[in-house]
């Protein structure tokens, strides 16, 4: 590595730094970030480790390092766009100021390409687009694409649907979904302007749709809303912050990526319509799925909604967008929408994986392994210690040495508590993070 | 109930009625006047930016197309006689609207 670059990444790692260390994104105490679109907690320490010259390998999607450069670039990306608390400003008028400083704007510009690479630059090394793609062999894949979504099992559902505790179950894909779900296609909207012909038009009738024709009740996101008020979900953005899936968070950050930057337009354009083109039958079963588990509480108009007009989104992303971008501007706008269609496929399968493996993981309390505690592994909470979440490396077992512990994984419902004496295994690869009202000693150690 | 507004529209320099949030448009076909609602049974799109290809005015907006026999034979009542035409548009009992013609962007022909 050249001088230039070891330097760039030093001062990377400085904007970084101060970047997350300033009020927004300080620690909070509990597991919920509680009415306040402007905390999104990040952990200066953990972000401080990170090295920020190299990028994360395909194997590497489902890791700590993940889920905290996904986390930050997701909140470089929405400290552009607004947010208001649903409430009223009262008495958060500095976290308004602090979220959307100008100094944390320019910090936020200065580390986003870094961490765009870093997060995410393993697509180009894992999805390979060559040759010349013409407008007739960009269809055929296209539409084989969408038929295999189409038909292919939906896995996810079924882990909800069979979990033990299927209502925590469908709540914590629910979480995942609010990422996108309560500020649906504020990525979308980042190419409503310039000028760019007749697809510009067609790209924004699909966003009057996303945008209810402008009546509020009808907005997308407002029917996510009402599906989370019927499951006794919070719908304030992000409070499940320390819940999401790192690949879900990178799925979000995926659209931003390709939208925030201008190049990324084919790419985004492709991975839209697939997800629009596959999304009317994916709702449906979604629907029927929730409906299975929470009987005729839970409000459905989002699935609904979705099950019936991303049957035309579907149709116009591919037929009125895509196509004619592909006709009208050749071969490297084709190779840009067969990628993103490639790579939204992958992160979405990625994704799904990391899902299911959380929903498929069922702490329980066992008695410690002591002879596998290692000194300085020894951590001592208290109840001011923040919270926070990880992704577990490797398998390691959570001991705990005095005290007690609440373990959480999971979006809703309670969490597993552990006293003295006792250890729960945290496969690697799972989100946990723990918490604990008295003071407590705790020891991870690896399971060998 | 509905009552009926008579409405009288010098055409072509007026094209359009309003009454309320109600849109008719004209669609002239060789000379004839019709007046069609613009709003697209399927979400309200505006029918009156629509195309029409092959005998049927396609939406705008999610594309779903009519046939033009039938929006013409559904059309407001019309009378013709060259470039003034009386027409008879709905309007709801309790509303106090009144029609209202205008010129504007009309491209379904
Ligand atoms: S509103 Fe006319 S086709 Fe949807
Ligand atoms: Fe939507
Ligand atoms: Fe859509």
């Amino acid at each position: 590595m050249g001088t230039s670059a070891l330097q760039s990444s030093e001062s990377i790692a400085g904007a970084v730094a101060e970047f997350a260390d300033s009020e927004p994104y300080r620690a909070n105490q509990g597991p919920f970030v509680r009415a306040n679109p402007y905390h999104r907690p990040l952990d200066t320490q953990r972000l401080a480790a990170i090295d920020w010259s190299r990028r994360l390998t395909e194997d590497q999607f489902v890791s700590d390092d993940s889920l905290m450069a996904n986390r930050l670039l997701m909140n470089v990306y929405e400290s552009d766009a607004l947010f208001l608390p649903r409430d009223g400003l009262h008495g958060k008028e500095r976290a308004f100021d602090a979220f959307y400083s100008s100094r944390n704007r320019l910090l936020a510009d200065q580390v986003r390409t870094t961490a765009e690479d870093f997060a995410l630059g393993f697509l180009e090394d894992s999805v390979k687009v060559t040759g010349s793609w013409e407008a007739d062999a960009t269809l055929a894949h296209l539409e084989r694409t969408i038929d295999e979504a189409v038909n292919a099992d939906r896995p996810v559902l079924r882990s909800v649907e069979t979990a033990p505790e299927n209502k925590r179950a469908a709540e914590m894909l629910i979480a995942q979904m609010a990422l996108d779900g309560l500020t649906e296609a504020t990525a979308m909207s980042q190419n409503l302007g310039g000028a760019f012909g007749p697809e510009q038009s067609e790209l924004f009738k699909i966003f009057i749709d996303e945008f209810g024709y402008g009546v509020y009740a009808a907005k997308h996101s407002t029917l996510f809303t009402d599906l989370c008020a019927s499951t006794d979900m919070s719908a304030d953005a992000h409070h499940y912050w320390f819940f999401y899936l790192p690949t879900s968070i990178a799925v979000n950050n995926y659209f931003y990526t390709v939208t925030h930057n201008r190049t990324g337009f084919f790419r985004y354009i492709g991975a839209m319509a697939l997800l629009e083109a596959t999304f009317a039958p994916w709702f449906g079963a979604l629907g029927k799925t929730l409906r299975a588990v929470y009987g005729d509480s839970v409000d459905l108009k989002y699935c609904d909604e979705h099950a019936h007009i991303d049957q035309h989104h579907g149709r116009m992303a591919v037929h009125d967008l895509l196509m004619p971008l592909a006709r009208k501007h050749g071969p490297m706008a084709a190779r840009g929408l067969i990628r993103g269609v490639e790579e939204i496929r992958l992160l979405g399968a990625l994704a799904d994986e990391d899902l299911m493996a959380q929903l498929k993981w069922r702490p329980t309390a066992e008695k410690s392994d002591l002879s596998t505690v290692d000194t300085k592994d020894v951590v001592d909470l208290t109840a001011a210690t923040p919270f926070e979440t990880r992704v577990a490396e490797r398998d390691c077992a959570v001991n705990v040495l005095s005290g007690r512990v609440d373990l959480h994984w999971r979006a809703t419902g309670e969490p597993l508590t552990l006293t003295e004496g006792e250890a729960v295994r945290v496969p690697g690869g799972r989100l946990y993070g723990v918490r604990s009202e008295v003071d407590t000693t705790i020891a991870v150690s690896d399971i060998r | 109930m509905t009552r009926m507004l008579r409405v009288e529209l010098s055409w072509p320099e007026q094209n359009t009625v309003h009454v309320g949030d109600d849109l008719y448009f004209v669609l002239a076909r060789e000379g004839t006047v019709h007046l069609i609602a613009s709003t697209c049974a399927h979400r309200g799109g505006p029918l009156h930016l629509g195309e029409v290809q092959e005998g049927r005015l396609r939406c705008p907006w999610h594309g779903n197309s009519f046939k033009v026999d039938r929006l013409c034979v559904r059309g407001a009542s019309v009378v013709q006689r060259g470039s003034q035409v009386i027409a008879y548009v709905p309007a709801k009992e309790s509303a106090q609207d009144e029609p209202v013609v205008a010129h504007a962007l009309v491209l379904a022909r």
